[in-house]
């Protein structure tokens, strides 16, 4: 019986491998259907293109919007060599949102999400995003959705502002995350297809550059395991299949199909990458504070914590160990408070430790009733920044 | 049958709206159901209790709901949470514990706001202030919830009897400045009756 079992299960196992090869869709004969010239005739998709317009315009002057014209910059250059040519005709925007997202809208807008970002490890990876949703917009998926779920819009604007209306301005309700969600919800569901086919499209546009196609279900890989140590964080099992928000397959398939596409791509003898300087950690590092305080204050310990870590292969910086620190405060489970010190108190015997790192030892330290040395840090920390937000508090704290 | 759906909504909404009680209370208003009490100078609207808000705690507006939001929470126990939220969610705002330092209390007020959506959260102070008779702490902070829309916000906390005493403050930033003054002057009318332990944070 245990035979018969066993024999079954190294089946379904086969099963499994076998399928991914057969259901990915290979990067041959998948041609741009959008030129850099693309000009249209067609009143419906004028109609579109003015009502993104108006959208464009609404997050050139959000408050949301990044101003990091070197990140843009980076993130063009990065598209025109992903498709091998200058690319005037697309704009780049980076906005201050903590969840992995980015989107290319059909009138050439893109837009890159500071939860994207926080994430990357290397060009590599944010090349594989940034050629997906390229794929996405270049096999003209963006338009074709469009003009779907354009019937539904009117619906969606109803909705939105009865969901408005009806929700006041509490803070999570508000229009950004009212369009987020449409955007997310309706716009954007393309079908498994599509995601597979920009899944292919976006390692062909790798392969040419010279990317290091592993990265692409690397960089999957990473984010399914951030969710379920997320999940595993509240004793809870992420369940892949509960994402309603994603048309994606589901990540187990969409990491071996990644794989199965890039070890194919490398028999047909495309070239490795020139030896070009993978300039990701020099652009990112004076954005890095900022973009890991928008995760870890969401307060979601299992996430913050795996990316961290994930970020920490490289090495533990003093930035790093700081917000490891500030994780343990926020979540404040049994036994926290000391590994949240342990891990201030590390951070300050690193080179590039942040001021708030020696704020943070020295009122750990306080804590601790270990007055003499949490006066020295708290001054340490108002010496480095006099001029901090909470520089008041702190001088009264030392005062009393 | 869309027609009539819409028109049910907006009448739904309107009269959500139609609800709230001006607030006009000459010798102090107390909060409902505690020991602290605040006496307006002018004239504010409490809006009806909605589904995000604690049973604990009062919202009122000046110049109505979509341009400001005066929050007051008088009394938050330790062990609880300042907002409304589910024991599962995905993020969770820490809950207060009457050991908190400033730092802490700014740090749950920023949760507070990211967890529900504002991606962007910047402070511009966070500084000792008199509140109930006691050195309290007082937030100042710019946010951004939608697109073209920039708030401004300023939070008035302390802990007496280990119970977290809050006044907060969140308006469109161009009207902040005409709302402000009368904040400040509801958090120095702002008082507790005797019958509450006096601890100072």
């Amino acid at each position: 019986m245990s035979r018969w079992l066993s024999s079954v299960a190294i089946l379904l196992v086969c099963a499994c491998m076998a399928s991914p090869a057969r259901s990915a869709i290979l990067p041959t004969d998948l041609e741009a259907k959008v030129s850099a010239t693309h000009e249209s005739d067609d009143p419906e998709e004028r109609g579109i293109f003015q009502g993104l317009q108006r959208l464009e315009q609404s997050i050139r002057i959000a408050p949301q919007r990044l101003n990091a014209p070197e990140l843009e910059a980076y993130t063009r250059g990065v598209v025109e060599r992903l498709i091998g040519r200058p690319a005037p005709e697309l704009r780049y925007y980076v906005m201050r949102d903590a969840s992995f997202n980015a989107a290319m809208f059909p009138t050439g807008m893109m837009i890159v999400n500071t939860g994207l970002l926080v994430r990357v490890r290397n060009e590599a990876q944010f090349a594989a995003v940034l050629g997906h949703e390229a794929g996405h917009y270049f096999r003209n998926h963006s338009l074709d959705r469009f003009r779907v779920m354009r019937q539904k819009s009117a619906m969606a604007e109803v909705s939105l502002a009865a969901a408005g209306g009806e929700y006041g301005w509490a803070p999570g309700t508000e229009p950004w995350k009212l369009i987020n969600h449409v955007i997310v919800m309706s716009v954007f569901r393309f079908n498994q297809y599509q995601e597979s086919e920009a899944d292919a499209y976006g390692l062909m546009l790798m392969a040419h550059a010279g990317y290091p196609l592993r990265d692409a279900s690397a960089m999957c890989g990473q984010l399914f395991d951030e969710r379920r140590a997320s999940a595993a964080a509240r004793d809870k099992i992420y369940l892949d299949a509960r994402d309603t928000v994603s048309m994606h397959p589901p990540t187990a398939r969409r990491i071996a199909d990644l794989a199965d596409t890039a070890d194919y791509l490398a028999t047909q003898g495309t070239r490795p990458r020139d030896e070009v300087a993978d300039g990701w950690a020099t652009v990112i590092r004076p954005y890095q504070a900022m973009l890991l305080q928008e995760q870890i204050y969401l307060n979601d310990p299992g996430a913050s914590l795996y990316l961290l870590e994930n970020l920490a292969k490289d090495g533990w910086t003093g930035p790093l160990r700081f917000d490891e620190g500030e994780v343990y405060r926020l979540r404040h489970a049994k036994g926290d408070d000391a590994k949240a010190a342990t891990a201030y108190a590390t951070a300050v015997t690193l080179a590039d430790a942040p001021p708030e790192a020696w704020r943070a030892h020295g009122l750990s330290l306080l804590r601790k009733g270990d007055e003499a040395d949490a006066y020295a840090a708290l001054n340490r920390y108002l010496a480095m920044k006099p001029d901090a937000a909470d520089a008041a508090m702190v001088r009264f704290t030392l005062a009393h | 049958m869309r027609p009539r759906l819409i028109f049910s909504l907006l009448l739904a909404l309107v009269g959500g709206c139609a609800s709230s009680e001006a607030i006009m209370v000459a010798d102090g208003n107390r909060i409902a159901g505690s020991h602290m009490t605040v006496k307006p100078g002018s004239t504010w609207h409490k809006l009806p209790a909605s589904a995000n808000e604690t049973s604990r705690e009062e919202v009122w507006t000046w110049n109505g709901p979509q341009v400001d939001r005066l929050t007051l929470l008088p009394g938050l126990p330790d062990g609880k949470a300042m907002v409304s939220q589910e024991s599962t969610a995905d993020q969770q705002v820490p809950v207060f514990r009457a050991d908190m330092t400033a730092q802490d209390l700014a740090s749950m007020i920023e949760v507070s706001y990211r967890v529900n959506g504002v991606t962007v959260f910047d402070f511009e102070a966070i500084e000792p202030v008199e509140f109930l008779g006691g050195a309290g702490v007082r937030l100042r902070y710019e946010y951004a919830s939608g697109i073209g829309i920039a708030k401004r916000g300023r939070c008035v906390m302390r802990v007496v009897g280990r119970r977290l005493y809050v006044m907060k403050l969140e308006s469109v930033a161009n009207h902040f400045d005409a709302v402000a003054p009368e904040f400040d002057q509801l958090v120095a009318s702002a008082r507790l009756s005797d019958r509450v332990p006096s601890s100072a944070q």
